[in-house]
């Protein structure tokens, strides 16, 4: 079975930086209501940033999504790129890892590390609050039927 | 030769945004240091006008990588609020959460951020003196920090469910009682996250020796100490009372409820930094200097309560007649508390009433202020609230563990600077020693937007006018 991990990461409280989570968490809610091929083993991680142990994770699967609200690109536009494994993007080893870094720490401690994308939305605003923005809210179903497509194979 | 001054914007290897500005005199030694937090949360505004039910999950939202810790003393001071007392079994569920939070926490500080610099040197390339480095040094204590980072991350996950915020523990109690299984769970990791800890101990003495410099320099100074104690003086993180001792160890106040806060911390604000500055009230500001977190929890305890803890805080006890005053055994005391934290989750899993189904009390507000004190990993946090007669907060104030070791983090940067910086010959070894101060502190100065981008490192070298006539990045 494909073993599946989409991961969300943002602060809610920062208006569309709440993308990654707000992306789960409607993925998740198709997938409770069998709404998504159930041969695929799919696990969600909704977290504010991104940690080492996440390569343990990344280590474990076969196709990995990074969902991330993107503060340079026209806001509301959907983005994806492949996300390779790369130790050079850690300049310093901050307080947070970037997806390239974790699929790298995944090769380097476990041997392998899994297909990765990420997706994104041009976000509008990272003031406070709990709400997405209106380019971004609007453009999150899509985002999502995307994510689906990639991870299941099929649009919903 | 002009006044100078000296930036590192931002500070890597941290949790949140900090600067240090290190000021040289015309000979181009350090003459002044400061550390600034340059960031601006405002959470204790963004809660005005919310429910006080609502606080435990929003308070969570501080901090990315200690949210169970806010969470908790956020719960505690609704539970004052309710004014209720909450059933053991409640206790010693959110007892468990906070520590495993507490492994976690210190996993992260100690293996994934400072561990580079322990394994590789102060002096290494900085190219190299990251996780990737000890990846290729030595994987297996790479592994083991993301092993033990997994054990406390899981716990959280099995007993408070895995989405981002968990709403488990709640004003009156938790939500809902520990299932079998996940006791089952828990107590099946405790024998490999057990070895992990004092495994990775025993490599951490072993390398003191070779920090002797970084020791005598790193915060090593006089200072005031804070932590919760037990009833019987015992190390403690969620509840008990507040204990001050001295640099020699002398208990100062044994023992204030943390409650009376207000009557023994004052808060002093500084022009160049978001960060509170608390200090000992009786001591005067900035007199009244204090540390929290695992160094000062080891200080101002008489005892560890659990056998494997006891008898590691013994030896780190004995390297000093008084308190342990080098802020380098921050991360000692880390490993420490590790090992106690695990001991205590698999003692108070084995407690019989662990399963109880009842673990809730319900009532409606019957006071109008709260005040909710836990041990974090980074020290003691302080939440307060004041609500109005419908339940809506109409104030809060919160003294985050890293606002109370703001003067000694200042403090030590500034003997750190003065020892090892030479303005006219500057190095980046030098510089990632001044860091490295801050970093045995582990402040978490919390996330705000992570916008993406490089977080490089960049220290500038200006002369009086403000021009550049130095610079270095990573």
């Amino acid at each position: 079975m494909r073993r599946v991990l989409v991961i969300g990461y943002g602060n809610p409280l920062r208006g569309d930086d709440g993308l990654g989570i707000a992306a789960v968490e409607m993925l998740m809610g198709r997938v409770e209501a069998g709404l998504c091929d159930p041969g695929v083993a799919i696990r969600f991680k909704a977290v504010y940033q991104l940690t080492p142990e996440i390569a343990a994770d990344l280590a474990g699967a076969d196709f990995a999504v990074f969902i991330d609200a993107a503060c340079d690109n026209v806001q509301g536009d959907i983005i994806h790129r492949r996300v390779l494994p790369s130790a050079s993007a850690l300049d310093s080893f901050s307080h947070q890892l970037t997806p390239e870094v974790l699929l790298a720490l995944a090769e380097r401690l476990y041997g392998r590390s899994p297909e990765a994308y990420l997706y994104s939305i041009g976000a509008a605003s990272f003031e406070y609050g709990e709400t997405l923005s209106e380019p971004v809210r609007a453009a999150l179903p899509a985002l999502v039927d995307q994510i689906q497509a990639a991870c299941f194979g099929t649009q919903s | 030769m002009a006044r100078r001054s000296i930036t590192l914007d931002p500070i890597s290897r941290i949790e949140g945004h900090a600067k240090i500005t290190l000021h040289l005199n015309e000979e181009g030694r350090v003459e002044n240091a400061m550390f600034h937090v340059t960031q601006f949360r405002g959470f204790e505004r963004f809660c005005e006008g919310r429910p006080f039910s609502e606080l435990p999950s929003l308070m969570a939202r501080i901090c990315g990588i200690c949210p169970v810790s806010h969470l908790i003393a956020s719960a505690k001071a609704c539970d004052e609020l309710l004014g209720v007392g909450i059933p053991e079994t409640a206790a010693n569920l959110r007892r468990i959460l906070n520590l495993a939070q507490l492994v976690q926490s210190h996993a992260l500080s100690f293996f994934h951020l400072s561990s580079p610099d322990f394994l590789l040197g102060m002096d290494a390339d900085p190219a190299t003196r990251n996780i990737f480095g000890m990846a290729a040094s030595r994987p297996q204590l790479a592994r083991d920090g993301v092993k033990l980072r997994q054990f406390g991350q899981q716990i959280i996950e099995w007993m408070a469910g895995k989405r981002i915020h968990p709403a488990w523990v709640v004003a009156g109690g938790v939500a809902s009682p520990l299932a079998a299984e996940a006791r089952d769970q828990i107590l099946a990791a405790v024998p490999e996250a057990m070895a992990i800890a004092l495994r990775t101990l025993e490599w951490f003495k072993a390398s003191l020796a070779g920090f002797s410099e970084e020791i005598r320099t790193f915060g090593n100074f006089p200072t005031l100490f804070m932590g919760l104690v037990d009833s019987e003086g015992g190390l403690e993180h969620y509840d008990g009372v507040l204990r001050v001792t001295d640099a020699s160890g002398r208990v100062l106040h044994d023992g204030f409820d943390p409650r009376k806060y207000a009557d023994y911390i004052g808060e002093a604000v500084e022009k160049f930094s978001y960060l509170k500055s608390p200090y000992y009230k009786p001591a005067g500001y900035p007199d009244g200097i204090y540390r929290v977190g695992p160094l000062a929890r080891l200080n101002v305890v008489d005892q560890c309560g659990t056998p494997r803890a006891a008898q590691e805080w013994a030896e780190f006890k004995a390297l000093s007649r008084g308190s342990v005053l080098s802020s380098f055994y921050y991360h000692y005391a880390r490993l420490i508390e590790i090992v106690h934290a695990i001991e205590a989750i698999e003692r108070l899993l084995g407690h019989p009433g662990i399963l109880d189904k009842r673990v809730r009390a319900a009532a409606a507000p019957n006071n109008t202020e709260g005040i909710g004190v836990s041990e974090a990993p980074r020290g003691t946090i302080i939440h307060h609230y004041r609500i109005d007669e419908h339940g809506l907060c109409r104030g809060a104030n919160l003294i985050i563990a890293t606002g109370h070791n703001n003067l000694a983090m200042n403090r030590s940067v500034l003997q750190a600077a003065k020892h090892f910086v030479d303005g006219n010959h500057l190095r980046e070894g030098m510089l990632n020693r001044v860091e490295a101060v801050i970093r045995a502190y582990d402040p978490c100065l919390s996330c705000s937007t992570h916008a993406s981008g490089r977080l490089a490192l960049r220290i500038q070298l200006l002369d009086a006018g403000g021009a550049v006539v130095d610079e270095l990045r990573r």
